[in-house]
């Protein structure tokens, strides 16, 4: 089953997102709360998936994202974002994102948008 | 809102009990029939037409009638004849009142001047009051002149009303320089305009609106709620960027910030609107291009 990396500064996100996954029967391999903490653990853990929030502090998800392309460019990388982030959300894209996932999470949308990425 | 507004002055004014109240409250929500479920027994729209608007409303800023006429399932004209089915909020609450024998009408209409009279409202003021239109409402509680601060109150209002409690309202804003907060939740936009956003409570109201939010497997401690309410801060904030973006506005969304001690927050101009959600006491705090000075 894929292993997952859940990134984003919220416990309350990284908690809803590890029980969504798991329930559904990924690995979560690991959890980190700012950008810098995940591009630092996706090396350690090697992931085959991440999501990763937008909004964060030390590191946002932009940033973070464009360090983890530049280290494996095959991995899956969903954005994380509240509405009203369409710029980022597009440069996310560009910048290699597979897709992107809204808060407050939609459970269905979650689990259908990485079990669609994963089984690409 | 004025369904909550209106019952607290009853309970206020001794013309019913807690109990009682609660108990009408319990028999309106019970009478409400959402307008999706209306439209499918209309036969106006399917049952997937009607999931796919109620996910969608979980990230959009908008009634369940204008997505629905957005996305050609429903004209104008029948979303206006879905509301008037569905009913007034506070017309059901009145009904249920005497239908249960708490009140006369004629005793309902003596009391409702006499609130009137108390808070000094107009008859016009009197019909928004009881129209059930939030942002209207807001606006006539509010009665500020500052537009963009009352339009990030009517959004909070909006979303926790969709996302939290249905049955939220606000008591009378405030307008101070210093804040000591309980529990606190904090988001900053920056760009066209600077604003400060903030949910205070003590732990209990902090922890069932969280609850409210994100549901009672993910809150287990004062933490996990003031994070869960910066989360939905992030919400509320995120909805009214993206507002504002068609009027040629910037924002940016500083990561939330969470504290469980005391705070003292000091500004220039800083508002303050009680809220009742989830039947809890929280405050809204909102302060808008002026620098905010948290300390111990």
């Amino acid at each position: 089953m894929a292993k997952i990396l859940i990134v984003d500064d919220s416990r309350t996100s990284r908690r809803i997102l590890r029980t969504l996954m798991e329930e559904n029967g990924y690995t979560v391999v690991g959890e980190a709360a700012n950008g810098k903490e995940g591009y630092d653990m996706c090396k350690d853990l090697e992931p085959d998936v991440v999501t990763m929030d937008i909004t964060m502090p030390i590191m946002d998800g932009l940033e973070s994202l464009k360090l983890i392309k530049q280290y494996r460019k095959g991995i899956i990388v969903i954005m994380v974002t509240a509405a009203g982030q369409q710029n980022k959300v597009m440069e996310a894209i560009k910048s290699g994102a597979a897709d992107f996932i809204t808060k407050p999470f939609e459970p269905d949308r979650v689990v259908k948008t990485v079990f669609n990425l994963i089984n690409k | 809102m004025f369904d909550r507004i209106f019952g607290n002055y009853l309970v206020k004014t001794g013309h019913l009990t807690r109990k009682q109240l609660l108990e009408i409250y319990d028999e309106q929500e019970c009478n409400r029939v959402r307008l999706g479920l209306i439209a499918v027994s209309e036969k106006l729209m399917t049952i997937e037409q009607v999931d796919e608007i109620n996910k969608l409303q979980a990230v959009m800023d908008k009634r369940f009638g204008d997505i629905a006429i957005s996305k050609g399932y429903l004209s104008n004209k029948q979303v206006d004849h879905l509301l008037n089915q569905q009913g007034n909020v506070y017309l059901v609450f009145a009904q249920t009142m005497i239908d249960n024998n708490y009140l006369s009408m004629s005793e309902l209409e003596e009391i409702l001047l006499k609130f009137q009279k108390d808070f000094g409202y107009t008859q016009s003021e009197m019909d928004i009051l009881k129209s059930g239109d939030i942002d209207r409402i807001v606006a006539l509680l509010l009665n500020m002149e500052d537009q963009l601060v009352r339009e990030v109150i009517q959004m909070f209002i909006r979303t926790a009303g969709r996302l939290i409690d249905y049955h939220i309202f606000m008591k009378e804003a405030k307008e101070i320089e210093v804040f000591d907060s309980e529990l606190l939740s904090i988001q900053e936009l920056k760009g066209s305009h600077k604003i400060f956003s903030a949910i205070s409570a003590n732990e209990d109201a902090m922890m069932s609106i969280a609850i409210g939010f994100a549901g009672s497997r993910f809150i287990q401690d004062g933490e996990d709620s003031v994070d869960a309410m910066c989360e939905f801060l992030n919400c509320v904030n995120g909805l009214f960027a993206t507002k504002k973006s068609t009027e040629q506005l910037e924002f940016d969304m500083v990561p939330p910030e969470y504290y469980l001690e005391q705070k003292s927050l000091t500004s220039k101009k800083m508002y303050v609107v009680p809220m009742v959600i989830c039947e809890k006491e929280v405050d809204y705090i909102i302060v808008c291009d002026n620098d905010v000075t948290i300390t111990d």
